[in-house]
């Protein structure tokens, strides 16, 4: 079953598929993708007239045509699992492939006490309240088209849930693959955390692909996180150099918890990155940190929105681009503190590094303030490396370019440090400095 | 801190002081806009046809055109058809030729001011060309500035006198398609400033207008245009005060600026319309646009802006930094009280070589106010070596108002350096408490630290209208900020 990016194919897409999706016994559920495709059919795709689409031009994805259900080269798929592994990495993996679970390709045979981790599908299958509870709760109201596209065709992905008290000490690993052939997938999955009141854990969703392929990733997932509950979620994007990806995160956090978002884009064509965070009740901390790099004609988009709902809540964000070739990023950070706020504290930096006279950068970081007390600041700076530090390391009988290496490397991997996993982190290390070409000299460096 | 939210509230109840209305007779047209009220409006002028032409062109994009909705404000639609499109005070075919020949209820009103105009002319040294309405009525130290060879009059007056330096000027930095409010400017636009000043000529004063609204239901549509000539230096006042009222006044203004190479423009404003009452009702809109270009090297626009009026402010002056090594600055303070609502900031396009721009920004609000600061800067891909630093603060007085930051930034060239940051607070209780404890009441140690914290921008302002801006904002805030 094909489907263009426009509402009527979308809608007759639907029309004949909507009966093999999971759970349509589920009237619940039904409604809920009814409602979806009512929304989209009523906001359309998003268009660069749309003001939070102004600098993104979705049209290098909507010429194509995408397939729903495209068939898994098993074998391959086996291969590439296993090679994309972080052996230092220890985690429990669940891989997904084409927006479906693949409980045969997963290692998550012995969970931990306390810890449900497997495919949303099958949640839904056997226990569709655990589902319903959460699931839509964390999408805003006023969605875009790719959000509620992913709303009418929910049907499989992810589901962990953490019960109250629980620490998970092995990080859950979610590897998101493609698996292309002759056709271009739309892989729609959606994942759903839930940490109970003082539980903790950590997870990391990489999107991964090696092909040429084109094909979208149009994912969205849903984080809970409970009273005095912790978690520090790692998206790392390493996307097909034709693949688009939209990605939807969206978080709710109740009293005293702690969410730190890593965003890690490095490859993908056309990437838009939609995070929200809604700090619901007081004394929620939440802290955003992203890093694109962009070489080529890629397109790196993230928008980021913080609600502070409640009083005395603290959210900090900090995203780091750096841009070589033709490549471009967008960075919309908006923040908003609502008339209950009071004593909120809050902090936004976005910095970007241009390598090229054909890279370019769009930054739009926002207040918007209807509390008095407050504490609220953001800054942006754009520009080049600091010629006195390049001179300098000249002077240390480092050549130019490893110079310009050494600091091209740590301006980036500074955007990295909240990472607790010293594995993971050393693999973004090595992405990283392969990807820039920051030289033999960085390695072990750690900024 | 029970005491200073009735001081505060005391404060911002405050009615203004400036509120009254002139009773003179006035020549209006009835309200409504068709071509015929433009064509009726040249007429009235007895504007060249290319006047006419111009206008009607504008009118005719107008027609096309949606009234934007993107600012971060909210008013009831305007009807643009029952507005009055031309009010003149009587007797404009007579044309007072000095202070003496103007009428006494003018003169009475500027007494009110506070805007001596003898005294102006005699120990300030400022040539004022007031507009009452719609028609300059006033025009002072004309003969020492015609000896500089500085062209300055009402612009009604250039298109007969210099139509050569109106042709090539008007439209070319705002054009007639720019936006919904420029277009409409373009097309009744009653009169306002041009001033022109010749190569290497220094303005010997500080040129001044004093716009005031009046006459019931009027719109106003100033147009203003500086030309700069090479290496020529010209500072511009503008200053406002409206009479109270109950009806929403319109307020689309157009000025232009234009600075040739190692010309320099500075251009000062102290706004004070009329806000509403503390429900908001009546106050003026003022749908600004104002734009400066830096059309040789070195080349310099300042813009100094000291916001305290209107009922909703929607303002952007901006600069297109065209030659290299040309400067834009902006220096703003708004203040928005009870309902007032602004969405103001400031564009920096940088298209040549080593262009510079800064941006200061200060908000401060109160009541209900509601302020946004939007500000673009833009580097080309020709900006090489651009450099931009923003600042943008916004200081918080009571539970009820909101301040809000949207920059934009674009940088398409990779040796611009660009730089931006915010901070929103509300002063401090430590703050407060060490002046108490020093002895300052309440009401001084909060205009203490409201000018403090906008000395940066009434620095850049000239000095008499730094006087006049220290003085609105402390009547704006009397007694208010706890």
């Amino acid at each position: 079953m094909s489907v263009k990016l426009n509402t009527e194919s979308c809608e007759q897409a639907f029309d004949s598929l909507s009966g093999e999706l999971v759970g349509v016994d589920q009237a619940w559920l039904s409604q809920r993708r009814h409602d979806a495709l009512n929304r989209l059919g009523n906001t359309g795709f998003p268009t660069v007239k749309h003001e939070d689409w102004k600098y993104t031009d979705i049209r290098l994805l909507t010429k194509h045509e995408y397939v729903l259900d495209a068939s898994i080269d098993l074998t391959a798929m086996a291969a590439k699992v296993e090679s994309s592994r972080i052996d230092a990495l220890d985690a429990l993996r669940i891989v997904i492939v084409n927006g479906r679970f693949r409980r045969d390709l997963s290692t998550i045979d012995s969970l931990p006490e306390g810890l449900i981790a497997g495919g949303l599908a099958e949640q839904i299958a056997s226990d569709p309240a655990s589902v319903k509870a959460w699931i839509g709760q964390a999408l805003p109201e006023n969605g875009h088209g790719f959000s509620s596209l992913n709303d009418a065709f929910v049907n499989d992905g992810v589901y962990i849930n953490v019960s109250a008290g629980i620490t998970v000490s092995r990080p859950v690993e979610i590897v998101y693959m493609i698996s292309a052939g002759d056709v271009a997938p739309l892989a729609q999955p959606r994942t759903l955390v839930i940490v109970a009141e003082g539980a903790s854990i950590e997870v990391v969703e990489r999107y991964i692909s090696d092909s040429e392929d084109t094909y979208l990733t149009n994912a969205v997932s849903e984080v809970f996180v409970g009273s005095g509950a912790r978690i520090e979620l790692d998206r790392i994007q390493e996307e097909g150099s034709r693949a688009g990806h939209v990605g939807g995160l969206f978080v709710c956090q109740r009293t005293d918890s702690h969410a730190v978002i890593n965003t890690i884009s490095l490859d993908g064509m056309l990437i838009r990155n939609d995070l929200r965070a809604s700090l619901d009740e007081p004394g929620a901390k939440v802290v955003l940190n992203g890093l694109a790099l962009g070489d080529g004609r890629q397109h790196i988009d993230n928008h980021t929105h913080v609600d502070h709902i409640a009083e005395h809540c603290i959210s900090r964000e900090f995203y780091k681009s750096v841009l070589d070739d033709r490549s471009r990023a967008v960075f919309h950070g908006r923040i908003v503190v609502h008339k209950d706020a009071q004593k909120t504290d809050s902090e936004q930096q976005n910095k970007s590094l241009l390598l090229s006279r054909n890279a370019e950068v769009d930054t739009k970081p926002q207040l918007e303030i209807y509390a008095d007390d407050v504490k609220c600041s953001h800054g942006a700076t754009v520009g080049q490396l600091d010629e006195t530090a390049v001179y300098y390391l000249r002077t240390r009988g480092i050549d130019e370019q490893s110079a310009r290496g050494i600091l091209t490397f740590a301006f980036a991997d500074s955007a990295i440090t909240d990472i607790s996993n010293e594995a993971l982190r050393a693999y973004i290390d090595t992405r990283i400095r392969d990807k820039l070409g920051a030289g033999d000299l960085t390695k072990g460096m750690s900024f | 801190m029970a005491d200073t939210g009735t001081q505060l509230d005391a404060l911002v109840r405050r009615e203004y002081k400036e509120g009254f209305i002139t009773d003179i007779e006035s020549d209006t047209f009835p309200p409504g806009l068709d071509e015929d009220v433009i064509r009726a409006l040249s007429a009235k002028k007895g504007e060249p046809q290319f006047m006419l032409d111009w206008r009607l062109d504008a009118f005719a994009r107008w027609q096309q055109m949606r009234e934007p909705d993107w600012a971060h404000v909210s008013y009831p639609k305007i009807d643009f058809r029952s507005i009055s499109y031309y009010s003149a005070p009587k007797r404009p075919e007579d044309g007072p030729q000095s202070l003496d020949e103007v009428d006494p209820k003018l003169l009475e009103t500027y007494e009110k001011l506070g805007i001596p105009i003898e005294e102006q002319k005699m120990l300030a040294g400022v040539a004022v060309d007031a507009v009452f309405d719609s028609v300059s009525v006033a025009t002072t130290f004309k003969k020492s500035l015609s000896k500089a060879g500085v062209i300055f009059c009402p612009i009604s007056e250039a298109v007969h006198e210099h139509p050569e330096l109106i042709k090539k000027y008007l439209g070319s930095v705002v054009p007639v398609t720019d936006n919904f409010y420029a277009s409409l400017n373009a097309a009744v636009f009653s009169d306002g400033s041009f001033v022109y000043v010749p190569k290497g000529v220094r303005c010997p004063m500080e040129l001044s207008t004093y716009f005031r609204i009046n006459a019931m239901n009027t719109g106003q549509f100033e147009r203003t245009l500086i030309v700069a000539e090479e290496g020529s230096y010209v500072s511009y006042l503008e200053g406002c005060t409206a009479p109270m009222r109950d009806e929403n006044q319109l307020h689309a203004a157009v000025v232009e600026l234009v600075a040739m190479k190692d010309a320099e423009i500075k251009y000062s404003t102290v706004q004070n319309w009329y806000p509403g009452d503390e429900e908001g009702r009546g106050g003026i809109y003022n749908f600004v646009t104002k734009r400066g270009i830096c059309r040789g090297e070195r080349a310099k626009i300042s813009w100094t802006q000291v916001e305290t009026g209107s009922a909703i402010t929607w303002k952007y002056p901006s600069v297109v930094l065209e030659g290299d090594h040309s400067i834009g600055q902006f220096y703003s303070v708004a203040l928005t009280n009870n309902m007032q609502q602004a969405d103001t900031g400031t564009k920096m396009i940088h298209v040549g070589k080593d262009t510079s721009s800064t941006i200061v920004s200060k908000g401060i609000s109160a009541g209900r106010g509601q302020q946004s600061y939007r500000g673009l800067v833009k580097a080309l891909k020709s900006a090489e070596n651009a450099r931009n630093h923003s600042q943008c603060d916004s200081l918080l007085m009571g539970d009820k108002c909101g301040a809000h930051t949207f920059p934009y930034i674009e940088i398409k060239n990779p040796t611009a350096k660009v730089e931006h940051e915010a901070t929103t607070s509300r002063i401090g209780e430590d703050q407060l408490f060490y002046c108490r404890q020093r002895g300052l009441s309440e009401e001084d140690a909060v205009s203490m630290i409201v000018n403090g914290f906008c000395k940066e921008v009434f620095r850049e302002l000239p000095m008499e209208f730094a006087v006049e801006a220290q003085k609105l904002l402390g009547i704006s805030l009397e007694g208010a900020v706890g």
